[in-house]
């Protein structure tokens, strides 16, 4: 009980990390990003081929994923710079599809819809992080180190720039303000976290293919974005753990475990028309979702 | 120390400025006047650069900024109003008068690592010299319609500046809020500010400018002194037609 415990514990810190990224995006841009299970995607890929196939440390392909989670947003928001509303949130949409394709495709690279097995388990400074205790601790670490940087740019001037900048980008452009940068770095951040996140997803679970990050990731992730409330980073904390543990009661009800995926996906959902129709804040959400 | 040359711009199928010229001069206050749909806020759209101009240029002290960016031109010194205040509803007034302050909240790493020390009483003098009587923690969605415009204007003096442009400082506000920006507004007048002002009101428009542009369907009609301008018969017949 208590490793199964451990284990769903360091989903939901994993998912954390990708909620209060995706939330930075969102909720400090008012753009209704929806790429971020491919950035996730990329980060699990890059360090899973530089640990398994190439040989790097563990350190240095966890900061390249990230980094490569990072360039491939800065790519999407140079395709997407002149697109707002629906047509942005299309195009980051087909970007997942994009994604996957590639990971589907790309079989020299990541063995296609084989997946990729037996990703490495961490060694830092000499020391193999296990399964169960450890792992948790060092996902706990990323997920505290993580929430304290987008803390501080969120509580900070450059934060409060953003929420200007989404609320009306023409009165910051007027007050010299250049909302393109700014949001070009928004998404860079926010896709560096998801990057670190997907590091950390793949060498938990130790196994990642195309279909580890389909359309229904995003659905999750959205929903803990909007349960906990937009531009709140509390509020995506508290989303994850609502969102995340409450499906995992199904697995103790008399259901058959075929069951289990499709309610879980009917469970997100409802919570999600529920909280948009009575609740268009969120639990502790600081704006409306226009 | 502004010069229009030419501006053409059209939406579709309408020709909302048609080659339009004029100066406006250092230390003076300019009125650029109008009927409605004569093309005023275009133009000073186009002017500050959030709408691209069809043909013709835009200086600024000599230098075509036309290809700018409106940060850019903010960054060169041109600040302005806008006809509705555009302020962001979930901030404070204190938020938006340091954001006004300069660009230092732009800098990602510098804000993240270090806090800046705020000195409310600078803050606090704005408030009381705009005659705003709120607190600077004051959200700006709790301000009245006339609140938010003398934010805004105060925003504006606030960032560098070497012209300053107000779009109907003091339409919809009451009685009261008119005066204090009319005051506000000579003061900068007698300190010697650049001014291009929008306004429909023709005696506040004489009280206040130095030179008035009046523009008709998108062309200039008229430019001269407050007296000639506003007893021009093309003037008239703008206003009130033939």
């Amino acid at each position: 009980m208590t490793a199964y415990l451990v284990q769903v514990f360091t989903l939901i810190l994993i998912y954390i990390i990708v909620a209060a990224s995706l939330n930075l995006a969102i909720g400090f841009t008012g753009l209704l990003s929806l790429g971020h299970v491919a950035l996730f995607g990329i980060g699990a890929y890059t360090s899973a081929i530089l640990t398994k196939d190439v040989g790097v440390p563990f350190m240095p392909a966890f900061f390249m994923a990230g980094l490569l989670s990072s360039l491939s947003r800065l790519f999407l928001t140079v395709v997407t710079q002149k697109l707002r509303g629906d047509y942005f949130a299309f195009v980051t949409l087909g970007f997942n599809f994009l994604v996957v394709a590639l990971a589907q495709n790309w079989i020299s690279l990541t063995r296609g819809s084989l997946g990729i097995p037996g990703i490495p388990r961490p060694v830092i400074f000499g020391l193999t992080i296990k399964s169960g205790g450890p792992f948790l601790l060092l996902t706990t670490v990323v997920t505290i180190g993580s929430l304290f940087f987008l803390y501080r740019l969120t509580r900070s001037r450059y934060g409060r720039l953003l929420e200007a900048v989404r609320d009306d980008s023409v009165g910051a452009s007027a007050l010299g303000k250049d909302v393109y940068r700014l949001k070009y770095q928004c998404f860079v951040v926010s896709a560096f976290f998801t990057g670190l996140a997907g590091s950390l997803f793949a060498h938990f679970i130790q196994f990642i293919d195309p279909t580890s990050f389909y359309l229904s990731d995003i659905i999750i992730v959205l929903t803990i974005v909007i349960t906990g409330g937009l531009a709140s980073l509390t509020g995506s904390i508290l989303g994850g753990f609502i969102i995340l543990a409450i499906p995992e009661i199904l697995r103790f009800l008399p259901i058959t475990p075929e069951a289990v995926g499709p309610l879980r996906q009917m469970i997100y959902s409802v919570i999600l028309i529920l909280i948009l129709l009575f609740r268009p804040r969120g639990i502790l959400g600081k704006v409306d979702i226009d | 120390m502004l010069k229009v040359e030419n501006i053409t711009k059209s939406f579709g199928g309408v020709q909302a400025i048609r080659g339009s010229n004029f100066v406006v001069e250092k230390n003076k206050v300019t009125a650029l006047i109008g009927p409605n749909g004569a093309g005023k806020t275009t133009l000073f759209d186009i002017i500050a650069g959030f709408v691209e101009p069809d043909m013709g240029r835009v200086l600024l002290n000599g230098d075509d900024v036309t290809q700018l960016l409106p940060h850019e031109r903010a960054d060169r010194g041109m600040s302005r109003t806008f006809q509705h205040a555009r302020l962001f509803r979930y901030l404070t007034i204190l938020d938006h008068l340091m954001m006004a302050t300069d660009n230092a909240d732009t800098k990602l790493w510098q804000n993240i690592w270090r806090r800046e020390r705020v000195h409310c009483d600078e803050y606090d003098a704005i408030l009381e010299q705009f005659g705003i009587k709120r607190t600077l923690d004051t959200p700006v969605s709790d301000l009245s319609y006339g609140q938010r415009k003398l934010l805004q204007i105060a925003m504006a003096l606030r960032r560098g500046h070497q012209l300053l442009m107000l779009d109907e400082p003091v339409a919809g506000v009451n009685k009261v809020i008119q005066e204090k920006i009319e005051q506000l507004l000579l003061d900068l007048k007698a300190r010697g500010e650049t001014v291009l002002l929008i306004d429909h009101d023709m005696n506040f428009v004489r009280r206040l400018s130095d030179r008035v542009i009046c523009l008709d369907a998108g062309m200039v009609v008229a430019a001269g002194t407050p007296n000639e301008v506003l007893s021009d018969p093309k003037v008239m017949e703008a206003y009130l037609g033939k």
